[in-house]
């Protein structure tokens, strides 16, 4: 049994207390995915271009079967102007930091939302039970 | 409650990237919706149509839910194992105003595990699932060229297990250095 008057128990409760309910820094969170999704992007197209072309197995014309990164390249349909190429890679870079940045950002804002609702639910259930007990 | 909240965020943001992608393959007329629509094999009834989109999101927010929220409640598990630290917020600390941290080791734990996870299943399911006379996984196998060694097999997908494990619990791990530095920076 712990005593609830324990000063390090109070401590713990408090910090498990701002675990559950602090909020998510949606720009540092944005930024950070934003960084590691760029770097992945990148990292993968160089990996493609040095590879060079490759027979594509899957692809459905087969007189476009050897292309570089044929898969990877199917990314331009979302970013504008990717290419599995050295200029492509860098152009990589700039999207994958946009897509990463609104992930982090975005998912950030849902969690927050969600312990906000929460919170306020328990605030009003608190009050409600504080008025009906006097 | 948390765990539950970050599997809703998860669920969410999966259901809406899966609907919002196959609804922009829909609308653009000459874009190539084939290989999007090879997620089939792991979400039945998903095509790359309208009710295709919407069975997307559903699955998509489906599996997410099903899969980050046992995660999350590891992490926070292991969180709350952990002795306090002289960080602790004073008594009067307004919670709604608190910036949270994210504990890298632990972050770092649970994305690696459920990158790991989702491959193992992902070939496991291809496995399966393999109709004799047809190609195994031909598109999950180019893996294989960031990723030496790995194969559709069942050793392949303990393979990928272990690469993913690795790879996306140390982007995790880079993810929560560099969060945590921006909300140190911000409070000054």
């Amino acid at each position: 049994m712990t005593d609830p008057q324990d000063p390090t128990t109070e401590k713990r409760d408090q910090q498990r207390l701002i675990q559950a309910f602090a909020h998510l820094d949606r720009h540092a969170l944005g930024m950070s995915c934003g960084i590691v999704a760029a770097g992945v992007l990148f990292l993968m197209t160089i990996a493609m271009t040095v590879k060079g072309p490759t027979p594509c197995m899957a692809c459905l014309d087969p007189s476009r079967s050897l292309r570089y990164g044929p898969h990877l390249e199917l990314l331009a349909y979302l970013f504008k102007g990717y290419s599995v190429s050295w200029g492509g890679a860098f152009i990589g870079l700039g999207w994958g930091m946009v897509a990463g940045y609104l992930v982090g950002h975005v998912f950030a804002g849902f969690l927050n939302l969600h312990h906000r609702v929460y919170l306020r639910v328990i605030e009003r259930r608190l009050r409600r039970e504080a008025l009906s007990n006097g | 409650m948390n765990a539950i909240s970050l599997g809703l965020s998860c669920a969410l943001l999966a259901g809406a990237a899966l609907g919002g992608a196959t609804l922009w393959l829909v609308l653009q007329e000459n874009g190539s919706s084939y290989h999007l629509g090879l997620l089939v094999h792991f979400f039945p009834g998903y095509s790359i149509t309208w009710t295709g989109a919407v069975v997307g999101a559903l699955w998509a927010g489906a599996v997410a839910f099903f899969s980050t929220t046992p995660v999350a409640m590891l992490y926070y598990l292991k969180l709350l194992s952990r002795q306090p630290t002289d960080s602790a917020p004073s008594k009067g600390q307004r919670l709604k105003e608190e910036v949270a941290r994210l504990k890298k080791r632990e972050f770092a734990m649970a994305i690696g595990l459920l990158a790991g996870t989702a491959m193992f299943i992902a070939t496991a399911l291809l496995i399966v699932n393999h109709v004799p006379g047809k190609p195994l996984g031909p598109h999950l196998k180019l893996f294989g060229l960031f990723l030496p060694g790995y194969k559709v097999t069942w050793v392949g997908s303990a393979l990928g297990f272990i690469y993913l494990s690795i790879l996306a619990g140390t982007a995790a791990l880079f993810v929560a250095w560099v969060y945590n530095r921006r909300v140190e920076a911000n409070e000054g």
